[in-house]
């Protein structure tokens, strides 16, 4: 079956990348820079973290990783690339980076609520390394609230450890669940419906 | 439950609805608010329920089909802003515990997480449940749209009221009422009412009762009754001058940011939840659990014939899909590793909810 099912994998791959270099492409045209393409270098040294994470040396892991980030942060790309230019885009106060935060915690919440749900029933143990993104990410969180001038930069480097750990999960759960494809199409086809909205409203296609 | 838990779940509740109401103080009548406040005919203050029956003539053939939440909203307001906020308070309550009642959650902790969820998943809270115009429209209206749906739930899951009870008499009140709500919601009621009824009768051999069909055709009539309002002619020829292909283009796009931005979070906790019920947790959706579900595409999708999809709008989609995520959470809350996660999520989120709260309470979006 999984066979059957890694040609199907390898084209959600570079799809996800080319649409990423789309948009920065379009961001490009409507803001000028280079900030779409910084932000795709940054994912992409994310995916190598996925690689290196996971001890698989797994694509798949890696990938949903990034499927998980683009499709549940908020704001992209413009997250994206203000965290990747150390915050360009006006100011906003500390109060409404608290709300937005606060908002912002609520879906890598949601993400991890759901895959500890779900390995609770799986008997999926949580080991050491989980547990170092776990701290890792909630270190920089308060980060950016602590010091609102590093939100950006602090913002990424808390994504980047909670969609590691969302990323892992996640293949841990497949791989008991066995209904790999079902998860994975759903996740992918949130994503897309996701990557379509931006490109209408944001690049303004 | 424990007794050192019960006593952090009734502080919890307290503080909860103390926050909710303090912030309702903090936040006053506001923009349409003074509007409806007037004799929308004569632009004098509301003296009596004449004025409120001159107005809402008036609104209906010249700016909107939404009678009977203004009549609510305008009687509301003549009460002062006190009444209204203890009014907005308790029906934050309310709804909690009639979202409990229909996901069959029967623990009390269920009605604080569905509170919580009402306002952490809510991109616009301010909006829908404390700003005067939006709490009718929204709060207020649900509360009594999942009464009515309440009784047709009742009905599929085998606790039929017979008509003895009087129900006959109120019935066609409560389905206008549902029916001329909001232009999501109130299709989208009339179509739960009549699938059930339509399935106890084809598939379950039980012929509808009276108050079934009267609930079903007062909604109907509801509905007609709103989205045919001259008024919402009147005021779209004022604001929509564009092509059909403009027209269809925006749609497109106010569904595909409600569905992406507005509601994500609401919908990716669902997708997910209903992942790990079906898939880890090896279990079956109930009716129920359908219905809620189907209820809350109908709904959402049902703004696709709308002009606009404002953030505000969301609020009746999101209380369905709260019905159905605690539905969810309860039955997989039977096993006791799972309640460990679902407490620790609650707990997150009750922050988050409460962090929102202050943050508005601290710098309101509107300053006397």
């Amino acid at each position: 079956m999984k066979k059957k099912l890694e040609p199907i994998y390898m084209i959600f791959f570079p799809l996800l990348l080319s649409v990423m270099l789309v948009l920065g492409y379009c961001y490009k045209l409507r803001h000028g820079g280079l900030s779409g393409y910084l932000s795709l270098g940054c994912s992409l040294v994310v995916c190598v973290l996925a690689f290196l994470f996971t001890k698989k040396w797994n694509a798949l892991t890696a990938y949903r990783c990034l499927a998980f980030w683009f499709a549940l942060s908020c704001q992209i790309p413009a997250t994206w690339i203000n965290s990747c230019l150390g915050g360009t885009l006006p100011r906003i106060d500390v109060i409404s980076s608290l709300v937005s935060e606060v908002y912002i915690l609520l879906r890598f919440a949601i993400a991890l609520a759901l895959l500890y749900l779900a390995g609770t029933k799986l008997e999926i143990s949580v080991n050491s390394r989980d547990k170092v993104f776990l701290i890792l990410g909630g270190v920089f969180f308060l980060a950016g609230l602590l010091f609102p001038s590093l939100l950006y930069v602090t913002m990424f480097l808390f994504g980047a450890c909670f969609f590691l750990l969302c990323a892992k999960l996640w293949t841990t759960v497949i791989d008991k669940t066995g209904y790999g494809i079902v998860w994975d199409i759903l996740l992918f086809g949130f994503l897309y419906i996701r990557v379509l909205m931006l490109l209408i409203i944001y690049c303004e296609f | 439950m424990k007794q050192g838990n019960k006593g952090i779940l009734i502080g919890a509740s307290i503080l909860f609805l103390a926050v909710i109401f303090v912030l309702q103080r903090v936040i006053f009548f506001v923009n349409d608010d003074w509007w409806y406040m007037t004799n929308l005919v004569t632009e004098k203050p509301l003296a009596g329920l004449r004025d409120i029956w001159e107005s809402q003539y008036w609104h209906y053939f010249n700016w909107g089909g939404r009678s009977v939440n203004h009549a609510v909203l305008q009687l509301v307001l003549m009460c002062g802003e006190l009444v209204a906020d203890i009014f907005n308070t308790i029906l934050c309550g309310v709804i909690a515990y009639i979202i409990c009642k229909l996901a069959d959650a029967k623990e009390k902790a269920f009605v604080l997480l569905a509170g919580v969820f009402l306002i952490a998943l809510n991109p616009s809270f301010y909006n829908n449940m404390f700003w005067q115009s939006g709490a009718v429209n929204y709060l207020y209206a649900t509360c009594w749209i999942f009464c009515f749906a309440f009784l047709y739930l009742n009905a599929l899951n085998g606790k039929m009221i017979s008509n003895r009870s009087g129900i006959v008499i109120w019935m066609p009140i409560l389905g206008l009422m549902t029916g001329w709500s909001c232009e999501n919601m109130g299709p989208a009621s009339f179509l739960f009412a009549t699938c059930i009824t339509v399935y106890l009768w084809k598939w379950e051999k039980k012929k509808p009762t009276v108050w079934m069909v009267e609930g079903i055709l007062a909604s109907l009539a509801g509905c007609l009754f709103m989205i045919l309002a001259p008024g919402n002619y009147v005021r779209s020829d004022l604001i929509e001058q564009t092509s059909l292909v403009q027209m269809i283009s925006i749609r497109v796009s106010s569904m595909l940011v409600a569905t992406c931005d507005f509601l994500l979070p609401v919908f990716v906790l669902a997708i997910g939840l209903t992942l790990v019920y079906l898939f880890a947790y090896q279990k079956k959706l109930t009716r129920t659990q359908i219905a809620f579900l189907a209820y809350g595409i109908v709904a959402h999708g049902g703004m696709a014939l709308s002009p606009t999809y404002p953030s505000r709008a969301v609020f009746g989609v999101l209380a369905i899909f709260t019905v159905y995520m605690i539905s969810l959470l309860a039955a997989m809350a039977q096993e006791q590793k799972a309640r460990k996660v679902i407490t620790a999520f609650g707990s997150i989120l009750y922050l988050v909810a409460v962090c929102q709260m202050i943050a508005l309470i601290i710098i309101p979006p509107f300053t006397r």
